[in-house]
């Protein structure tokens, strides 16, 4: 019985570590762009891994990528909740990278850019911010979208729409040509 | 837009898109990723062990307890009410968390839970409820919030001698989770409102309304819950509202929880009440008044 369990929590183990390897980055960026702030953003990363990690088991093969943008998703809601309850959290966070002006070591068009395009999300309600998260930037198929938000891909499909529309009118209007000056 | 605005447009946002996917965190968070979970894993398997050997331990102190009762009964006559008392011997209930170990209960004879006729924010303290009315919204998010809610004169027009004031949530578009009016029942303890059968209240406004009857279990620990991940997926109904004054009565089997876990609302585990607007329900200026719990009585 002992030696079987070490295996299957060793089997378990090397899953994650393959889940964390293939998909870190993309849960780290789906948490940026949902709006949780640099400073935070390695502890929620962990925290999303902290739940697939619990739930191993049922995760459905091949949906990996899917099951872990769906718990970064709620993460960031629930990130989000927690910080309008917690001011504190706002007046002590250590400033994001993306709020103060960029070092000479670092990429000042790719973090002007990243700040922009994180104005215009904020201007998108929450559900065409994450399709258009998960399909544009993470480039997830509309299937694995649906699958991660637990919706009918055609919902997917109509809020991808309006969001493009949304961001295209924003990008237009005097307010997106001046976070158009960002770059 | 013209053809070349709207090209422009595609360039610029796929320009956008391009740096979004370049962005990467950390070189080390993954050691540290792994490094908590095998922590975790650690910390549950030895809480396992220990669950177990309690457990034993439980089984043989009942073992021993039953073995000295056993004895003490062929060396002792005892009366009738004696061996009542030795047969209720029980292994113990299961741990609760400490916010539901001593509940508040509510008899279930005051169940109306506030007219908002008062003008503050405080429901009327009756049958241990001890909360404050708040309002948040996601526009909060930077400044002191959440804010105590008062309730507003009704429009004149609506007003009678017995029934001038109501609850009010008025909030213009909201672009992230929406709007929440909530009321905790009790600062420290979770709330046994299980004499009562459910909720009503009367509500106006034309819009869609979430009423939330919610547990320890879904709110952070932050917030005063017991949540640790995957939190405030309550139990709830959706409620189109009508643009009348109308009555609606909820009974606590339709507040339902979507998510992982589906299990029922337990009623004598309450934290707190919700009615709450999401962002793609805003603008929305909607009325809510004369909440009340639905008395057994009713049955």
């Amino acid at each position: 019985m002992r030696s079987e369990d070490s295996s299957k929590s060793e089997a378990q183990e090397s899953t994650i570590e393959d889940l964390v390897r293939l998909y870190l980055q993309h849960v780290y960026r789906v948490l940026r762009r949902a709006g949780v702030r640099e400073a935070d953003c390695d502890d929620v990363t962990q925290e999303v891994f902290l739940v697939v990690a619990r739930r191993l088991d049922s995760i459905e093969a091949g949906k990996e990528r899917a099951y872990c943008a769906g718990v970064a998703v709620r993460k960031a809601s629930e990130y989000r909740r927690a910080l309008a309850r917690r001011p504190q959290l706002v007046q002590t966070a250590i400033p994001d990278k993306a709020s103060v002006a960029p070092t000479p070591e670092e990429s000042a068009a790719s973090q002007s850019q990243l700040r922009t395009l994180d104005k215009l999300l904020a201007q998108l309600n929450e559900d065409q911010r994450t399709a258009f998260i998960l399909i544009d930037v993470e480039e997830l198929s509309f299937e694995e979208a649906a699958s991660a938000l637990g919706v009918p891909s055609g919902t997917i499909s109509s809020r991808l729409h309006r969001a493009r529309s949304a961001l295209a009118a924003l990008l237009k209007t005097s307010e997106g040509k001046e976070l158009g000056h960002d770059y | 837009m013209t053809t070349d605005d709207s090209a422009h447009s595609d360039q610029v946002l796929k320009s956008l898109i391009a740096s979004a996917q370049g962005d990467s965190c950390s070189p080390n968070l993954s050691a540290k990723i792994l490094h908590r979970v095998r922590y975790e894993e650690e910390k549950r398997r030895r809480q396992s062990r220990l669950l177990f050997s309690a457990g034993v331990l439980s089984v043989a102190a009942a073992a021993a307890l039953s073995f000295f009762v056993s004895s003490a009964r062929q060396s002792i006559p005892v009366s009738p009410e004696r061996q009542a008392d030795s047969a209720a011997v029980q292994p113990p209930p299961p741990a609760l968390p400490q916010l539901c170990a001593n509940p508040v209960v509510a008899e279930g004879r005051v169940p109306l839970f506030d007219d908002f006729e008062d003008q503050d924010a405080r429901a009327p303290q009756r049958e241990g409820r001890r909360g404050l009315w708040e309002l948040i919204t996601d526009r909060d998010m930077n400044k002191e919030g959440p804010f105590p809610a008062f309730p507003q004169l009704l429009p004149e027009a609506e007003r009678t001698a017995e029934n001038q004031r109501a609850m009010n949530i008025a909030v213009a578009r909201l672009r992230d989770w929406g709007a929440s009016l909530e009321y905790r029942f009790q600062p420290e303890h979770c709330y046994d409102a299980s004499a009562y059968l459910g909720m009503r209240f009367r509500a106006k406004g034309g819009t869609r309304l979430q009423v939330a009857a919610r547990q320890p279990e879904v709110i952070p620990v932050a917030n005063g819950g017991s949540c640790e991940t995957d939190c405030y997926i309550s139990h709830l109904k959706l409620i189109d509202l009508n643009h009348e004054w109308t009555e609606y009565e909820l009974r606590w089997e339709d507040f339902i929880k979507r998510g992982y876990d589906s299990k029922a609302l337990d009623p004598s585990r309450l934290h707190s009440l919700q009615f709450a607007v999401q962002s793609e329900d805003t603008p929305a200026d909607l009325w809510i008044d004369d909440v009340s719990f639905i008395s057994a009585d009713e049955e």
